[in-house]
């Protein structure tokens, strides 16, 4: 009798691989081992800048998670990634004393926000200053995009940060973050969207950078010291594609091969 | 945490495990059940939170008037589909749906693209390696598309199909795994209580 769905063994390999690398890691840290110098993210940086930017022009900083799925699918991870940088960037205004604003088209993770704006307020020792009416549903789709920009440039803004789920219409609020003056911080997953970010946004983080920022915002050595298993993998996969081209470029069926 | 797992063993599973299946398609129906209890549960608060603006709340005029609008449509659509008999596929709620919400629906969406096409325009500078990449790609692209630029620029034509055939899938390939695996590995962290980046203010 099979144990395993067959074509699904490789999944496993992933997964097994995965799972021991951090577990590697994990006990690195666990026994004060060094560990991987991990770069900084310019556009993370950036957010810091952006803060104060606010609190010198009195300006808001407007933070856009996207559609914010969190029901399920390919777009929670990147929700998730979006909400770590949210507790980051609003816990930066908290300290700081800048105005922060957080807007959205997406209903799913507006609970989650608001506890998370909220927590960041407290754990700055600043409860009073938390503004429940500062985190705005501006209607879903289009609409929501149109009501926002619009809110940016009536309100002024100093700085504009995205990330997350996002659709053509980012390009309607980072441009009205152009025209506002503020600075446009932002990116997603999604690579069918980087051209936005690419073109129009002074700092982008560049797909896979969102998670790896997610995991940086936390000073959690556990947590950042999971990008080098990400980093693993990626020399697994970049193996796998050399050793596959080898072996098609010598006539064997690879692709065959790999059907397991 | 025990529920990932399961859900992972059943992933890898193979069918003759009938009874790891069976247990989570309960689960998944039991999760759809929720969801749509949660969705009329968000109905009911809707309605209240309008209900309380229009008629209880001190709030300025314009709130109330927003209110009673969205209270107002939102009971008429509901009513229409309940009433007609062959509710939202019946002619009189789908007269309302094309008549009233598409064409309204599609005003915003058309004004939205030309707001598109203007932010690009506003803010398309090149400041960087990635924004030159970008500039160079799509104007190449655009002149492959235009009907004048092959017959101006012959090679124009097979250069504009390599570039997007061969770059762009070969780079679209890579940002595709890495993000795969950025994902995989923040659900990993999530699995074994690493995640904590959301969790930090409570700890605190």
């Amino acid at each position: 009798m099979p144990i395993l769905e067959p074509g699904r063994n490789w999944d496993l390999v992933l997964f097994i691989l995965l799972s021991v690398t951090l577990g590697y890691y994990l006990w690195r840290i666990k026994m004060n081992k060094p560990l991987p110098t991990i770069r900084r993210i310019p556009a993370l940086d950036a957010v810091e800048d952006g803060v104060g930017r606010s609190v010198e022009t009195g300006k808001m900083v407007f933070f856009e998670p996207g559609s914010a799925v969190l029901s399920g699918g390919p777009f929670v991870p990147m929700t998730l990634a979006a909400m770590n940088i949210l507790r980051y960037t609003s816990r930066l205004c908290a300290k700081r004393g800048a105005k922060f604003v957080y807007g959205t088209v997406g209903t799913e993770a507006l609970p989650l926000a608001q506890g998370i704006i909220e927590e960041s307020y407290k754990a700055e020792g600043k409860s009073e200053e938390y503004r429940p009416e500062n985190i705005i549903y501006f209607g879903s789709g289009f609409s929501g995009n149109m009501a926002e920009s619009s809110y940016m440039v009536t309100e002024g803004c100093a700085s504009l940060v995205m990330v997350g789920v996002f659709y053509t219409s980012c390009l309607v609020l980072l441009g009205a973050s152009a025209r506002s003056g503020a600075i446009a911080i932002g990116g997603t997953a999604r690579w069918i969207m980087m051209y936005a970010f690419g073109i129009a946004a002074d700092y982008i983080f560049i797909m896979e950078d969102l998670y790896a920022a997610s995991a940086l915002v936390s000073g959690d050595p556990a947590t950042t010291s999971t990008l080098a298993v990400e980093d693993v993998l990626k020399i697994f996969v970049l193996g796998l594609t050399i050793v596959g081209i080898v072996l098609v470029g010598l006539g064997f069926k690879f692709a065959d091969m790999m059907k397991l | 945490m025990g529920l990932t797992a399961l859900f992972l063993i059943e992933y890898f599973a193979a069918a003759e495990f009938k009874a790891i299946h069976d247990v989570k398609g309960e689960l998944t129906r039991w999760g759809t059940i929720v969801s749509g209890f949660m969705l009329v549960f968000g109905v009911v608060v809707l309605l209240r939170h309008h209900f309380l603006q229009i008629a209880v709340r001190k709030v300025n005029w314009k709130d109330k008037l927003y209110s009673g609008v969205f209270f107002i449509t939102f009971l008429g659509f509901l009513g229409m589909g309940f009433a007609t008999p062959a509710r939202v596929s019946g002619a009189d709620y789908q007269w309302i749906y094309q008549n009233m919400y598409r064409p309204t629906g599609t005003a915003i969406t058309a004004l939205c693209f030309f707001w598109c096409i203007y932010g690009g325009y506003r803010t398309f500078t090149v400041r960087s390696w990635e924004s030159a990449a970008i500039g160079l790609g799509a104007v190449i692209y655009m002149l492959r598309l235009l009907p004048v630029g092959p017959y101006f620029i012959p090679p124009i034509e097979p250069f504009g199909d390599w570039l997007l055939s061969t770059i762009n899938v070969g780079g679209t390939r890579g940002g595709t795994i890495a993000v795969g695996l950025g994902a995989l590995v923040l659900g990993l962290r999530t699995l074994i209580g690493k995640e904590t980046g959301m969790l930090e203010a409570v700890k605190e």
